[in-house]
């Protein structure tokens, strides 16, 4: 299977993206933002249970200062700017549902806080004159004295602190009516009295009514900012967020299972790969080793040819030589003549004979050079040659009664025996 | 392909161990900053000491006090933040109404910037909720600083000093910003702690005479403590000027900025009503009130105690009341005020 290696490259990129993509869809869940983000949520809500605390104990006296709703309350601020942005990996549309409860949260908080701006400042007002309000009516009865034309006064104003105290425990509407008609008696008493004693009942008379006006009121602003829903709204952004963590850790689940998929398949291809490309490599060696052997085999065959050639060479050139000596020692003339009748070879006996230098005969025909005229002195054609005729059977012939004609003109008789193919004539010594 | 085996190799080693790395769980918490108990030997009082020491970064509160001083901020160079809180007056300018750019007159008495840190917001009305917030308000009103950002941050960006100062403090140099939270630093670090008060209130029984005590007494029955109290001795809470009576009335000729909170929030119920301010080294910022209408620490407990408690006080009673309240002068970096 081949693939081209565009191909190749082209998906080693694609694999290499899609882990990259995979990657950064696992990443996408930062744990330390979440930890982050659900204590910022979680504490939220047990500030916004601490703020209703501190209101109520507030309320009762047993927080003498307002430090602790503020402190509470700007802790709750800095919360809120902290959750105010889901973090990134809550999906879109997820992410606009929890800016709409951030919206409505904010809304409450605004509400409540504004509450609380008036919660305190009804709260001391209502302390100071439940605070003054019995010393300032105490300090009248004692300035009226045990007169007796003071005493349906008295009377009235220790009614007043009684039922005034009472409604500062427990307001009631039906009380309040009786009180509404203590005050209206004694402002119609006041216009009776001097200047000294109108003065102090009328600071009496303005403590009790604002202890009866502005106790309910406080009673309901109380009750108010303890039921705005902040720690409800918290709660509902608390749960949505955890959803929606929860869905994004899944996702990011998914992605890391397709991760993991995705590296397992690849380390299997790789490691196919690998056995494949070693498999391979060992068949190629195993060739090549073969190969190896035929190759040297082969080699050592023919060196021993060589060799033998080369003996063989040797012998021949040997043989040669022996022949070239004794052709040349030997007193006999011995002429090699091809299948034309041509001079090839000429011992120095034969030469000396015709009174030729050897090399003047070779490649020249016999029978032109030395056997061209009969012994009577008549030319002898070629056809007639029985020199010439022996070429054609092959045996060994043995030709008498022939001349050959020396150099200088000059013939002696010649017994000729012929043999071979390649014809060696053989020319006894003339004697 | 062979070329790319090691690369994968790499690749997927490489993912398989980022997957372990960031896989463990992170045990990391957030931990709520604590606040610093204050030691405080008597329990149960509305007051609470001031803190010896408050942690802040040195170099922007060193940054932001030579911006409080700075008269580059106003629009021609005459006021600086320390033309109306002169930190060597009380932090106040003393005077009934301040002063802006060009000798114009303000509306209503500078509060005292000591302690400010401490209050629940800022402003007589209360409309800025930080130290922050409020740098911006006197910067560019036209009758105080009459300026902007961009003219303040151009004359700023002049000096290589505040850019070096702010390039060493800020990634993004001189900027609003980073103005605001200089200065906002610096006005916190305005703590005045170790008045003869705290002192007392920490357990020096003798800090205070007896006089000081009976007028902490009648501070706390009289009904002074009902908004008054807290760390910074009001500062923490708004109230209706004139809760006992019509204080307005009786003064006349009511403006703008008698409405108080109700410039910000149009609300009928907020007519007249203010942060409560804080008492601490109120013997050296007076005039009194939003309007600067009390001389005297006396002219201004006999007013509070008329419209605000209901109740007529004697001459002895005011008279210990002052007393009290001159003890809660504190310290500026180890120096009375």
């Amino acid at each position: 299977m081949r693939i081209p290696v565009v191909t190749k490259v082209v998906a080693a990129v694609g694999v290499t993206l899609l882990m990259a993509f995979l990657l950064s869809k696992t990443q996408s869940v930062d744990s330390t933002q979440h930890n982050e983000y659900s204590a910022s949520l979680l504490r939220l809500k047990e500030s916004d249970a601490a703020l209703d605390d501190a209101v109520l104990r507030t309320r009762y006296g047993l927080l003498t200062s307002y430090d602790p709703i503020n402190a509470e309350l700007t802790d709750i601020r800095n919360l809120q700017s902290r959750v105010n942005t889901p973090p990134t990996y809550i999906e879109p549309q997820q992410r606009a549902e929890m800016v709409r409860q951030l919206e409505a949260y904010g809304k409450e908080l605004d509400h409540e806080d504004s509450l609380l701006q008036q919660f305190k400042s009804q709260n001391a007002v209502i302390n100071n004159s439940l605070r003054y309000f019995p010393i300032a009516t105490r300090n009248l009865v004692q300035k009226l004295g045990p007169d007796l034309s003071a005493r349906p006064l008295t009377t009235n104003l220790n009614l007043l602190t009684a039922d005034v105290l009472r409604y500062s425990r427990a307001p009631d509407q039906q009380l309040a009516e009786e009180i509404k008609g203590q005050l209206d008696t004694l402002s119609q008493a006041a216009a009776t009295q001097p200047p000294s004693i109108q003065a102090e009942l009328r600071i009496v008379l303005n403590h009790a009514n604002t202890l009866l006006k502005k106790k309910p009121a406080l009673d309901n602003l109380t009750k108010e900012v303890i039921s705005v829903p902040t720690v409800e709204h918290a709660q509902t952004l608390y749960n949505s967020y955890s959803a929606h963590y929860d869905a994004a850790v899944k996702a990011s689940s998914t992605y890391r299972l397709c991760l993991y998929v995705l590296s397992v398949v690849l380390l299997c291809l790789i490691i196919l790969r690998l056995r494949n490309a070693t498999r391979g490599l060992k068949v190629a060696k195993l060739r090549l080793e073969q190969e190896i052997r035929d190759r040297t085999q082969a080699n050592e065959a023919l060196q021993t040819e060589i060799s033998d050639r080369k003996r063989a060479e040797t012998y021949i050139d040997k043989l040669l030589r022996q022949n070239e000596l004794l052709l040349n020692s030997v007193s006999e003339g011995i002429c090699g003549l091809d299948l034309d009748g041509n001079n090839i070879f000429i011992n120095p006996a034969a030469a000396k004979m015709v009174g030729w230098k050897a090399e003047d005969l070779i490649g020249k025909r016999q029978h032109v050079t030395f056997h061209h005229t009969r012994a009577d002195g008549t030319p002898y054609p070629l056809d007639e040659c029985p020199i010439y005729a022996a070429f054609k059977d092959g045996s060994v012939h043995h030709v008498t009664n022939e001349v050959f004609w020396r150099k200088d003109g000059t013939s002696f008789p010649v017994e000729s025996i012929l043999q071979g193919e390649q014809l060696f004539q053989t020319i006894p010594p003339f004697l | 392909m062979k070329k790319w085996l090691p690369v994968l190799m790499i690749l997927l080693v490489l993912s398989v161990l980022i997957f372990w790395w960031t896989e463990r769980p992170s045990l990391r918490h957030t931990s709520q900053i604590s606040a610093k108990p204050v030691s405080a030997s008597m329990t149960n009082e509305p007051i609470t000491p001031l803190p010896m020491s408050i942690e802040l970064d040195a170099r922007k509160v060193a940054l932001g006090q030579q911006l409080f001083h700075d008269a580059q901020l106003s629009g021609d160079n005459s006021i600086s933040c320390s033309s109306c809180h002169s930190l060597d007056t009380g932090g106040t300018d003393r005077l009934v109404h301040s002063v802006g750019m060009g000798a114009q007159n303000g509306s209503i008495n500078a509060p005292t910037v000591f302690n400010s840190g401490f209050n629940f917001k800022q402003f007589w009305d209360g409309r800025a909720a930080t130290l922050e917030e409020q740098v911006d308000e006197p910067t560019h009103n036209p009758i105080e600083m009459a300026s902007d950002w961009p003219h303040i941050i151009e004359k700023l960006s002049r000096s290589q000093k505040y850019l070096s100062d702010f390039g060493a403090l800020y990634a993004d140099g001189i900027q609003g910003g980073n103005v605001r939270d200089a200065i906002a630093t610096f006005e916190r670090s305005l703590i005045t702690p170790n008045s003869h008060f705290d002192k007392y209130l920490r357990g020096e029984r003798d800090a205070l005479t007896s006089e000081e005590v009976e007028g902490y007494r009648f501070f706390k029955e009289y009904g002074c403590a009902s908004c008054h109290q807290g760390i910074n001795v009001g500062g923490n809470l708004f109230e209706k000027f004139g809760v006992m009576g019509d204080y307005f009335a009786t003064r006349g000729s009511i403006t703008k900025a008698d409405l108080g909170r109700f410039n910000i929030t149009n609300n009928e119920g907020d007519k007249y009503v203010f942060k409560v301010p804080s008492l601490r080294n109120v013997a050296i910022t007076g005039p009194y009130f939003h309007d600067g209408s009390a001389r005297t620490l006396a002219d201004a407990v006999t007013v509070m105690s008329v419209y605000q408690l209901g109740r007529p006080l004697t001459a002895t009673e005011t008279e210990a009341i002052v007393k009290f309240l001159k003890t809660l002068t504190g310290e500026y970096q180890g120096k009375a005020l």
